[in-house]
């Protein structure tokens, strides 16, 4: 026990020193690679909507490059059960609130249901090119912690912060600093917060069985 | 009061209001039950308030010519057996066969009802009218428990089979009604009239459907667009042509009864969005069930049946319009009070409370006003047209809700949140409708005591 946690302090030492004096292009070049090795991804995430009424939701997300997404609501307590399943170009939504079912062939090129939590879909979706030719990365500040309430629980991590700017969209994006996962994203849209992103916990490159991405007969 | 023909209209229109709304627990069923697409399954619906406003174009004349008593059975008898039609129909299309049966059937009870009402009762009118209305809204409400409970147990033949049984009661019922008939004269029918409206009501219904997917300047919408306006500009040409037109124009050159027909389209609007919509906003809001949310309309049509006891005796003894006024007031601050007050479940039912107040107001004021100012040996065809004109704001109303909730965006992460979005965007639209309807309430009070002042 004690041999794991000397083991853990030397880690994030070296993590420290190696993170201390990395330019903004190092920074977003890890950000890139931990991108480019994601095979799979599972998380928990927490999504504040800012729009004409605040909408808080909490779901379990889980994503297989580069088409196959299941979302799973857990809160709030109206929507459980409410269900996005992308497989490939097949999209199924399940609204348990009206017992509907919402089937859709979706073309390529139009915008997949993920794409509302910002810079983390494009992150597991591996296509962060796409997303810098719209928003630019403009800043990083340095390694500092990242500390937010999920109701009663305090989530921390060392996270760096880069911000993305656009003509109508500005992104700030706290990522992990030593997965450099994104953990967090808060979406500004005509200078107001607009969406915010908080991963609760996360699984990175886990295994998530087929069956999970099938769609309902 | 409760002489033989207040109970039988009063029952024969509750049995005529459970057609209207027996089909909403499964009108999101209609490609699994029937098998065919939910663009076409709608007309299970559309079929019915097709010929329901048709009918109410010319039963109220025919009654007037030969008489209310055949042409009230004979409206019972055709929608007991376009129930009867659905409940056994081999396919899709007999069973909207039936529905325009019933459609047709249904129209004549409510406008014949509220002018065999006004011209038996003398100064009780007004609490015989608001009884009708009650039953009215009673039996909307009931239809949608029963049709609910009915079709999880038996099936949708079993709603039209028993809804048909309990219809032939009312046709049975309608033969009871006492022969005051005046004599009969000669009439003869607008066919280019009654075509032009039903086209006219078609191309609407299809205009707005083709604007919930398509651009207005798109093959999909401009066809009806150009439907609506032909058969809307042939209707009004046939109408002035018509030697017994299916509404008359001469009507509307009483400014009392022009005022009334406007308020009654308007509170019509108010009256089936908040009705229509109400279920499924307790399924989004508060996360009910279908049947729980069923049964949670039960609170506003309690209130209905109360306020239109109530209302229809406050027509009597403070006249017609402050009722009106009243009821628009009412469903207004409704309107607001479920789309302002942050907590839902409260929000939810003190809306529902105080919408119950307005709606079951509506129908009787309406309908004394526009048979008073439509004159005498003409009680049948003004009925007809108030009633259409409610209809017609019943069709408006809920075709620009579908409007806005078609461009609801079920693709988001926050999709539920958009939904409620959308519905109280549906709310609003029908809170400015009611206002719009309160505003020619004023109007109207304010012309009839200038009139009351001058006279």
């Amino acid at each position: 026990m004690m041999r794991k946690s000397v083991w853990t302090a030397a880690l994030v030492l070296i993590v420290g020193l190696a993170s201390i004096g990395m330019s903004q292009e190092d920074v977003l070049g890890r950000v890139k690679a931990a991108s480019a090795g994601l095979e799979a991804f599972r998380a928990t995430i927490y999504m504040v909507n800012y729009g004409s009424r605040k909408a808080e939701i909490e779901f379990a997300f889980a994503f297989v490059p580069p088409s196959k997404m299941r979302i799973e609501y857990l809160a709030p307590k109206n929507l459980e059960g409410q269900l996005v399943i992308l497989n490939g170009d097949q999209l199924y939504i399940y609204l348990p609130a009206l017992h509907r079912a919402v089937r859709k062939t979706v073309s390529e090129g139009s915008e997949h249901p993920g794409t509302e939590m910002g810079f983390l879909y494009y992150f597991v979706e591996k296509d962060l090119a796409a997303f810098l030719e719209g928003l630019p990365l403009t800043r990083v500040a340095g390694l500092k912690g990242f500390v937010w309430r999920h109701g009663e629980e305090v989530v921390t991590c060392r996270a760096y912060e880069l911000t993305f700017t656009g003509e109508k969209e500005k992104q700030i994006v706290w990522c992990d600093a030593e997965t450099f996962v994104p953990v967090a994203v808060d979406i500004y849209q005509g200078g107001k917060l607009a969406i915010q992103v908080r991963v609760v916990e996360y699984e990175y490159n886990g295994v998530i069985p087929p069956e999970e991405f099938a769609i309902p007969g | 009061m409760w002489d033989k023909t207040a109970f039988v209209l009063v029952v024969t229109n509750f049995l005529s209001a459970m057609g209207i709304t027996v089909v909403v627990p499964f009108i999101g069923n209609t490609q699994a039950i029937f098998g065919v697409d939910p663009a076409y399954g709608i007309w299970i619906v559309t079929a019915f308030m097709l010929s329901y406003c048709v009918g109410m174009g010319f039963v109220g004349r025919l009654s007037d010519a030969v008489g209310r008593r055949p042409v009230y059975a004979g409206a019972m008898g055709a929608f007991a057996l376009g129930l009867f039609l659905s409940a056994l129909a081999p396919n899709f299309e007999t069973v909207l066969a039936g529905r325009l049966l019933q459609g047709l059937g249904a129209s004549g009870t409510l406008p014949l009802a509220q002018a065999i009402a006004y011209e038996r009762f003398g100064r009780r009118r007004g609490k015989v009218m608001g009884l009708i209305g009650a039953a009215f809204g009673i039996g909307v409400v009931a239809a949608i428990n029963l049709g609910g409970g009915v079709y999880s147990a038996l099936g949708w033949r079993a709603v039209f089979a028993i809804t048909g049984g309990l219809a032939s009661l009312g046709f049975a019922t309608s033969l009871l009604l006492p022969d005051a008939s005046r004599t009969a004269r000669r009439t003869t029918l607008d066919i280019p009239g009654i075509v032009s409206l039903a086209a006219a009501i078609v191309a609407f219904m299809l205009l707005f459907r083709g604007l919930a997917e398509s651009p207005l300047l798109s093959g999909k919408v401009l066809p009806y667009l150009a439907l609506l306006l032909v058969s809307g500009a042939a209707f009004v040409a046939a109408e002035r042509r018509a030697r017994a037109p299916a509404i008359d124009p001469a009507l509307f050159r009483n400014r009392a009864f022009s005022l009334a027909i406007a308020a009654s389209f308007l509170g019509g609007i108010g009256m089936f969005i908040f009705q229509t919509f109400l279920p499924s906003y307790a399924q989004v809001l508060l996360g009910y069930t279908v049947a729980g949310a069923s049964y949670s309309i039960d609170v506003m049509a309690a209130f209905m049946i109360l306020f239109s006891g109530l209302t229809g005796a406050a027509c009597d003894r403070l006249g017609p319009e402050r009722v009106l006024i009243f009821s628009l007031g009412a469903t207004a601050a409704a309107f607001g009070l479920i789309t302002s007050i942050p907590a839902p479940v409260l929000s939810y039912y003190l809306g529902s409370a105080v919408a119950g107040m307005g709606l079951g107001s509506l129908i009787p004021a309406t309908g004394m006003i526009a048979i008073r100012e439509g004159g005498s040996g003409r009680e049948g065809v003004s009925s007809g047209v108030v009633s259409l004109a409610r209809t017609a704001g019943g069709i408006v109303g809920p075709t620009v809700a579908g409007l806005i909730l078609a461009r609801t965006d079920f693709t988001s992460l926050f999709a539920l949140a958009n939904l409620l979005d959308a519905y109280r965007r549906i709310y609003r639209f029908g809170l400015w409708a009611v206002v719009a309807g309160l505003g020619t309430a004023v109007a109207l009070l304010v012309y009839t005591r200038k009139g009351a002042d001058a006279g």
